[in-house]
């Protein structure tokens, strides 16, 4: 049905061989494999490409090298153990996903509704935070696939600042499982907001800074603008989410248009490509889009600052951050919920299944950067080889998600 | 925004009363709907193009294996429109032990020794050099429970219908490229089955942890 058998036996038979065969090719035509080990991949994948000199003529990802089936993992544990592997799902964001995982629980559990508005804005306080790490570890990877080696070491300049954070509030620098089911770990340690505050006022000037030296840097556009055109109903179809979907303009965010914890009450700009640079849907606008949406972030750290220090969410005395937790989760049998989350990358889907057990029955995880990538052989065709690393850098792809 | 039962009774307008088996409202989110099998890609072709509907987005799609006993395995579909805002879960039922099909799998591993007779559960040799024969990777046909497949109506399928084929052994009838995606080419059986042994050894590295 699928795969024609093979004859015989070889040597070394290749666990994943390559799928295009050398007698199908034409004389012109030759097999390049980039990857597993390429600095580009951002993580162990390869792309077998089709090449006519320097022009792909098709690209074939070969997924599965950091796979360790947190789907079978998932279903040997109980709710609650099963958050820190799901840190190590996009683990540049690490907080986003537990934060996916602890809603969709919630929901399924039926006491999203009841969860403390101090809990609900430090949940989007460090979602937003991490949120700003991703895309700074994106923008400066992404400069370097382009050539630009500054704007890396500018990004993890920054990016250390909201480690140190991190590390302050739950012990750990990237896998940090923070957020709990009903509740969090520990409050924020006491001078927390102040010392977050402090860092929004550093960071906003570094933002324009970064802005300056790559946004519009006529190398940088050069190599970004007009190249990987993502068309929108292609995006859609493809299941596109987060910034791909955005950098081909169309306005979602699930933040706005399907929104959980206290998003309703936040201000915030979606921000789309708008072809400012290039077209819609190209390498610079899916760029741009990550740009734009750190100083978004911002904005909605600033709100979740005022609300956490004078507002609704204030520190007071008797707060507990676990009080909701429940000792053991057990959903009803028969229950299934899929909750979906905007995660730096794009739409993070929990589909869970229980039956009636301390253990799910079956957890599916939906990560943006499995269908985003998926898009990859569509938009590379007849670009230059050069531009496939550009592509793939714009993507933006976690590994560790796409294998799970 | 049409609410579930309108989209319910869409659907049974156009296909009949045997279209849609069964409305799961209970304690699921989103609602899904039970739909017959056998008209899973006329159904889903209507849900994308009807203008009332428009579910242009496939956000998950889902192989569950509900274990022996049951004897069912399901794909389920969510869907999503951008255009209406509304969403819904499909599901598609069928057995796991009957009407099962032929899928061409890369999967029987051996390690051929320098006599010629396979060795059972091969580890590596101590010393480098030792010559440790011949490893043979044959193709065998599994016999897997099928559904029609969907990656023609929406793309994201493609990818998620290979994993579901990975994972959960569901073979998708008219599938472009069908082979595994997440795990090795070779791997032995699906891991999402709820029969599921590991095997102890792969390429003569020890599994079990």
């Amino acid at each position: 049905m699928s795969t024609s058998p093979a004859a015989g036996a070889a040597r070394w038979a290749a666990s994943d061989p390559n799928r295009v065969r050398l007698k199908d090719l034409r004389t012109e035509e030759m097999v390049l494999n980039m990857g597993p080990q390429h600095p580009s991949t951002h993580g162990v994948l390869r792309l077998e490409v089709v090449t006519d000199g320097e022009i792909v003529i098709d690209v074939i990802p070969h997924l599965g090298y950091l796979h360790r089936c947190f789907e079978k993992h998932a279903e040997s544990l109980t709710y609650p153990q099963v958050i820190p592997y799901v840190d190590r799902m996009d683990y540049l964001a690490a907080m986003n996903n537990e934060l996916a995982w602890a809603v969709a629980v919630e929901r399924l559990l039926g006491i999203e509704e009841d969860i403390h508005p101090r809990v609900q804005y430090i949940r989007v306080l460090m979602a937003e935070l991490n949120r700003i790490a991703s895309h700074l570890v994106s923008i400066g990877t992404f400069g370097q696939d382009a050539g630009a080696v500054t704007p890396f070491l500018w990004c993890f300049r920054d990016r250390e600042h909201i480690l140190n954070l991190f590390e302050w509030a739950s012990g750990a620098r990237l896998l940090y499982n923070y957020i709990w089911i009903g509740g969090l770990m520990h409050d924020l340690p006491v001078g927390f907001e102040e010392r977050c505050r402090e860092f929004v006022q550093y960071f906003r000037p570094r933002v324009r800074e970064l802005n300056d030296l790559l946004t519009y840097n006529t190398i940088f556009v050069e190599r970004t603008a007009n190249v990987g055109v993502l068309p929108l109903e292609v995006a859609i179809n493809y299941g596109c989410s987060g910034p791909m979907l955005r950098g081909s303009g169309l306005r979602w965010d699930l933040r706005r248009d399907d929104p959980y914890l206290v998003y309703p009450d936040l201000e915030f700009d979606v921000c789309v490509g708008r072809g400012e640079v290039g077209t819609p849907g190209d390498c610079w606008n899916r760029y741009k889009v990550r740009a734009e949406e750190i100083e978004q972030s911002l904005r909605i750290i600033e709100q979740c600052l005022d609300q956490l220090q004078r507002g609704v969410a204030r520190r007071t005395a008797d707060f507990d951050p676990q009080k909701l937790c429940p000792p053991r989760v057990v959903p009803p049998r028969g229950a299934e919920v899929y909750a979906r989350f905007e995660n730096p990358r794009g739409e993070l889907g929990f589909y869970i299944l229980s039956d009636g057990t301390e253990k799910p029955f079956r957890v599916k995880a939906r990560s943006p950067s499995f269908s985003n990538l998926s898009v990859l052989p569509e938009i590379s065709r007849g670009a230059m080889l050069a531009d496939l690393i550009v592509i793939l850098g714009s993507v933006d792809i976690v590994l560790g998600e796409v294998d799970r | 925004m049409a609410t579930v039962y309108e989209i319910r009774d869409w659907i049974v307008e156009r296909f009949g009363p045997e279209g849609v088996r069964e409305l799961q409202l209970e304690r699921v989110i989103p609602p899904a709907l039970v739909i017959d099998p056998a008209r899973l890609r006329e159904i889903c072709r209507f849900l994308r193009d009807d203008p009332r509907l428009y579910f242009d987005q496939l956000m998950c799609l889902s192989g569950v294996d509900y274990g022996p006993e049951r004897d069912q395995v399901a794909v389920v579909y969510h869907l999503h429109s951008t255009v209406h805002d509304h969403q819904i879960a499909l599901k598609v039922i069928v057995s796991r032990s009957e009407n099962l099909e032929p899928v061409v799998n890369k999967l029987e591993y051996t390690r051929i020794g320098p006599d010629g007779e396979p060795i059972p559960n091969a580890e590596p040799p101590e010393a480098p050099e030792a010559d440790f024969g011949e490893e043979r990777v044959e193709y065998v046909t599994e016999y897997l429970p099928a559904v029609d497949t969907v990656s023609d109506i929406w793309r994201t399928a493609e990818w998620h219908e290979r994993e579901a084929y990975d994972l959960v052994g569901i073979a998708f009838r008219g599938h472009p490229d069908l082979r595994r995606i997440l795990t090795c080419d070779d791997w032995p059986g699906h891991p999402l089955r709820k029969d599921y042994v590991w095997p102890e050894y792969y390429h003569g590295i020890r599994v079990a942890y």
